[in-house]
């Protein structure tokens, strides 16, 4: 029996887990193995983050779905949280306007076929204009800024953009869409920065190969090639280190898994309902 | 029939219908048929058709009474060709409920009388659930009696407050109803009714202490959903907006508020398929509501019955049909063109005086099948109840012809995992001023405590040694260190590779002792990474016993984010959270203990209900424990009523012994039909003079089959 079925669901957080360390790829998300070790040495602020990351993102939700603005305000007033007070409000001065305002759908999912296997986009916001254009909105809470290019290259814009090119129509119900008329959009809440990053049709092409070829080569890889990271500072704040002999790993801060945890943790609570 | 074959089937032609039904214009359809016609293959494709066609999955509502079932769908869509495979809402109704409740939360919270509607939601899981509901029992019992003249253990009685208001929220009945609903069918004597009262009592307390804490349990999150989101038009506009298509399986074990949800939908949404089984309704226990389901499904605008069985199956329904008959149960031949003598039954009564001989009759019989080519998966042996003991003799005896066994079992509680347990015990080591009661006494570690907290700590320990080692390092008082003092035997005995790590491990509790007190969470997390993954320590590349480390740290995490989000005293929780699965509270269940498929290598061994609601099917099966009375009575539940407390059951009306003695026998042939409609060839039919406690075995199921076996064999 093949290790991964077709039909398997890949997504952006298992394919970038996949490209920084294929060990881990293999314990998360096929083994599904739980290794209790703290990713962080304090593990309390750590947990914390990752609550208020979903927690920001279910506020914005509500707001997006028309939830009394009013309501909302007295939620967030009420936290006791002043870093997510602090992103709420932040939020508030995001201009919505900058995205299409036709067809607006919040918290989609979109699963497409890959080869023999499905690739699988929850999109926090994705608007789609009358004329054929759509953007992708991310809000992101991670603690440092990362640069315009990392954002770019990111296993998520890929990923994204290109479920959204392939099946974007099925969520108009119009023509496919045009490649060159997507756009996506990382709004970082602690910052108030934003990236855009626009697609085209040459992107599309490349990806669409590019990532048939990661998942074709993920699937036929035997069991002793899921080896662990050659860069050990990925390692540092990864809970399977003692598993894989990499306790004493050197920390680099900018190396955390915590960006995918928090979207994982996101994933995780659709996974338990099954809805996908 | 395995799941992943729904697509590759050909398809009969009213399966066809099924699939072709109309999509749009508001069109509704009931599909009805004993469980085997193939209702459920025939909505999977449905399904799959539907997004093949390109409409957007996530419009298509799934609706399914339980989780498992509801990986068939997900995997018809996992391999399809199409332009998306997937995204489509394969849901229960509860998580239906607890997704809306927690996106819409501030749109309701006011208005369902919480205290603090500005503030977050906390959803409790069985365990937190039962720790408040504790809170509340435990002083009414200590200072005011309640239930002193009930013998139960605290887990039931917590289980059976708890459902109360499950069934209350399920029903769609205000929970102060529930004392009148259990005193107006109460027929007993009369000085019991203050159970009835004590009970409404805590459920009053319990929900009083949600609604000011922002607790939401089962039954509140379920009563939040019903009666205030389905309510809110913006929620409305929000699912109006989202869904156009439904498909319901198993409409029949589905909860009276679900089946409320579902005849809404059917007024306006694009297209409905609703599947119901024939003498379903098995789940009544959790609300199950087969009527119910009979009048929603009475409102679709077509109706379809699906009656295409395997002939051996057929004779198979003749058979229970006479035994069903024989007990007395009311309802019609399920299978009325079987033929009860040509049923494959092979009956291993009348020789067999002791309960294990009947086992080892079971497993001859077993190997003799798997010899002729049988897959043991194929086979299922299924008890109204299965014991750790039944387990482990069917295991032993299977063993015997290399025949593994897959077992199906609810969740079970943290505490029966020895590892969980051992680590419970290292956190009793790290506090030792918790000072543990259980039952009200003071509970003092022992040297077995002891010894199994070392053996799972430790690399390299068996029980015996690890026993040795708890001896010398026990006093009652922490470990003791022993690296020059102990005797010089006992690292002779106990293995000197174990020293170190033993040095290590008290040196780290004892530094732990020293500062304040972590979250348990924390702590296990932290002792894990620092010391018990590594080498020399019981986890030490284990993934496997990391499962169960995981579970815990995961429960003791879950725990932690529900009632230290009200400013509780940490000291206080962490000690009672210990308490309470040391007393055995069930754990929430979590993903990575969802059974997974059972391997085609094993014989399954379960309980006929857990056999049932999985929806099984096999070639083979075994009925065992026939003599037993587990097959026709229901668990005693002294606090509860899974018929009183129905949307069936009119306030008042009394509940007899003759209605008793009626939900009986309709709830066994429920259950032997439906187990009947799942097995493909043939049935053997095991039991024993004697039960595994000794006692004469005179169940009336036993006496039932033997009359009708004896009837076929005259007839032969």
């Amino acid at each position: 029996m093949a290790l991964i079925e077709a039909g398997h669901l890949f997504s952006q957080h298992s394919l970038n887990t996949y490209l920084r360390c294929k060990r881990r790829f293999w314990l998360k998300y096929i083994a599904q193995q739980p290794w209790p070790m703290p990713e962080q040495e304090n593990l309390s602020e750590y947990q914390a983050h990752l609550a208020r990351g979903r927690t920001f993102h279910q506020w914005v939700a509500r707001a997006l779905l028309g939830v009394d603005a009013d309501l909302l305000g007295q939620a967030a007033a009420a936290c006791g949280d002043e870093a997510l007070l602090a992103w709420w409000l932040a939020f508030g001065r995001f201009d919505l306007s900058i995205v299409p305002e036709g067809l607006r759908e919040v918290e989609l999912p979109l699963i497409v076929p890959l080869g023999e296997y499905r690739l699988y986009a929850r999109y926090d916001l994705v608007a789609f204009s009358p004329s054929g254009e759509a953007v992708i909105v991310d809000w992101k809470t991670l603690e440092r800024l990362p640069s315009w290019r990392v954002m770019r290259e990111r296993v998520q814009t890929r990923v994204y953009l290109y479920v959204l090119a392939s099946a974007g129509h099925i969520v108009t119900g119009g023509a496919p869409l045009d490649p060159s008329r997507l756009e996506m959009i990382y709004w970082f809440a602690p910052f108030e920065e934003m990236f855009r990053i626009p697609y085209s049709r040459r992107e599309f092409q490349a990806h669409r190969q590019a990532l048939l070829r990661l998942v074709e080569e993920i699937a036929a890889s035997p069991p002793e090639a899921f080896v662990p990271t050659e860069n050990p500072r990925e390692c540092a704040f990864c809970n399977y280190r003692s598993l894989c002999g990499r306790q004493e790993a050197p920390r680099d801060p900018s190396l955390n898994w915590l960006d995918e945890e928090i979207d994982f943790a996101l994933d995780l609570d659709e996974a338990i309902e099954m809805t996908y | 029939m395995a799941p992943f074959d729904d697509l590759a089937q050909e398809l009969t032609p009213e399966q066809r219908r099924v699939v072709s039904f109309a999509r749009e214009g508001g069109a509704s359809l009931l599909v009805r048929g004993l469980p085997g016609t193939g209702k459920t293959t025939a909505l999977v494709r449905r399904l799959a058709a539907m997004v093949s066609e390109g409409r957007r999955p996530y419009e298509i509502l799934v609706l399914v009474p339980q989780r498992a079932p509801g990986d068939r769908f997900e995997r018809a869509l996992s391999v399809l060709q199409a332009p998306t495979r997937g995204g489509a809402e394969i849901v229960t109704f509860y998580s239906l409920s607890r997704r809306g409740v927690a996106l819409f939360w501030p749109l309701v919270a006011a208005q369902a009388g919480f205290a603090h509607p500005e503030r977050e939601p906390v959803f409790l899981t069985l365990e937190t659930a039962q720790y408040y509901m504790w809170r509340i029992v435990e002083p009414l019992i200590r200072e005011q009696g309640y239930f002193n003249d009930l013998a139960i253990p605290r887990g039931r009685l917590l289980s059976q407050l708890i459902d109360n208001l499950n069934k209350s929220a399920l029903v769609g009945f205000d929970h102060t109803d529930i004392y009148a609903r259990l005193r107006g069918a109460w027929v007993g004597a009369q000085d019991r009714l203050h159970r009835f009262w004590q009970a409404q009592d805590c459920a009053t307390r319990f929900r009083a202490f949600c609604l000011e804490h922002n607790l939401l349990d089962f039954s509140l999150t379920t009563e939040v959903y019903c009666r205030y989101l389905l309510a809110n038009l913006v929620y409305r506009r929000y699912v109006q907006a989202r869904y156009r298509h439904l498909i319901v399986d198993n409409l029949e074990e589905n909860v009276p508020v679900a089946q409320d949800f579902i005849a809404w939908m059917l007024t306006w949404c694009q297209s409905a398929v609703l599947a119901l089984d024939e003498r379903g309704g098995h789940r009544i226990f959790l609300g199950a509501d087969a009527e119910g389901a009979l009048e929603v499904g009475q409102r679709c605008q077509e109706t379809l019955s699906l009656s295409r069985l395997l002939k051996p199956t057929e004779h198979l329904l003749a058979f229970v049909d006479a035994v069903n008959a024989n007990i007395g149960a009311r309802a019609a031949p399920a299978a009325p063109q079987g033929e009860a003598h040509r049923a494959t039954v092979v009956s291993g009564g009348g020789e067999t005086r002791y309960w294990i001989s009947m086992l080892r009759w079971v497993a001859e019989q077993v190997a003799a099948l798997v010899a002729q080519g049988t897959a043991p998966g194929e086979i299922a042996l299924i008890a109204p109840y299965v014991s750790d003991v039944m387990r482990f003799a069917v295991e032993e005896e299977l063993a015997r012809y290399d025949i593994p066994v897959h077992l199906l079992r609810p969740a079970t509680p943290l505490r029966d995992d020895p590892i969980v347990r051992g680590l419970l015990i290292l956190l009793c080591l790290a506090h030792p001023h918790w000072a543990l009661e259980f039952g009200g006494e003071p509970y003092a570690l022992s040297e077995e405590d002891v010894a199994l907290a070392l053996k799972v700590a430790l690399a390299g320990l068996d029980p015996l040694r690890a026993r040795y080692l708890a001896l010398e390092a026990w006093r009652g008082e922490g470990l003791l260190p022993l690296a020059d003092s102990a005797p010089a035997r006992l690292w002779e005995r106990v293995g000197f590779q174990v020293r170190e790590p033993y040095e290590t491990l008290r040196s780290w509790l004892e530094t732990y002792r020293q500062g304040p007190p972590e979250p348990l969470d924390i702590l296990l997390s932290r002792l894990f990474g620092d010391l018990l993954s590594r080498p020399g320590f019981g986890f030490y590349q284990q993934p496997e016993a990391a499962r169960a480390y995981g579970r815990l740290v995961e429960s003791t995490r879950k725990f932690r984010e529900a009632v230290m989000s009200d400013g509780e005293d940490p000291t206080r929780v962490a000690r009672e959270y210990v308490q309470l699965v040391l007393r055995g509270v069930a754990s929430a269940e979590y993903l990575l203990d969802w059974p997974r498929p059972p391997r085609p290598d094993a014989v399954i061994l379960g309980p006929a209900y857990a056999y049932i609601t999985r929806d099984m099917r096999s070639e083979y099966q075994f009925w065992l424990d026939l003599g037993s009375d587990g097959w026709l009575n229901r668990p005693n539940q002294p606090l509860t009523h899974p018929y009183v407390l129905s949307r069936r059951w009119p306030i008042g009306r009394p509940w007899r012994d003759v209605e008793e003695e009626e939900a009986r026998r309709e709830t066994l042939a429920r259950v032997l039909t439906g187990l009947a409609a799942r097995c493909n060839r043939g049935l053997y039919l095991a039991f024993s003079e004697l039960g595994l406690d000794g006692a004469e075995q005179r169940g009336r199921l036993q006496m039932a089959i033997v009359t009708v076996l004896a009837r076929i064999k005259r007839y032969a």
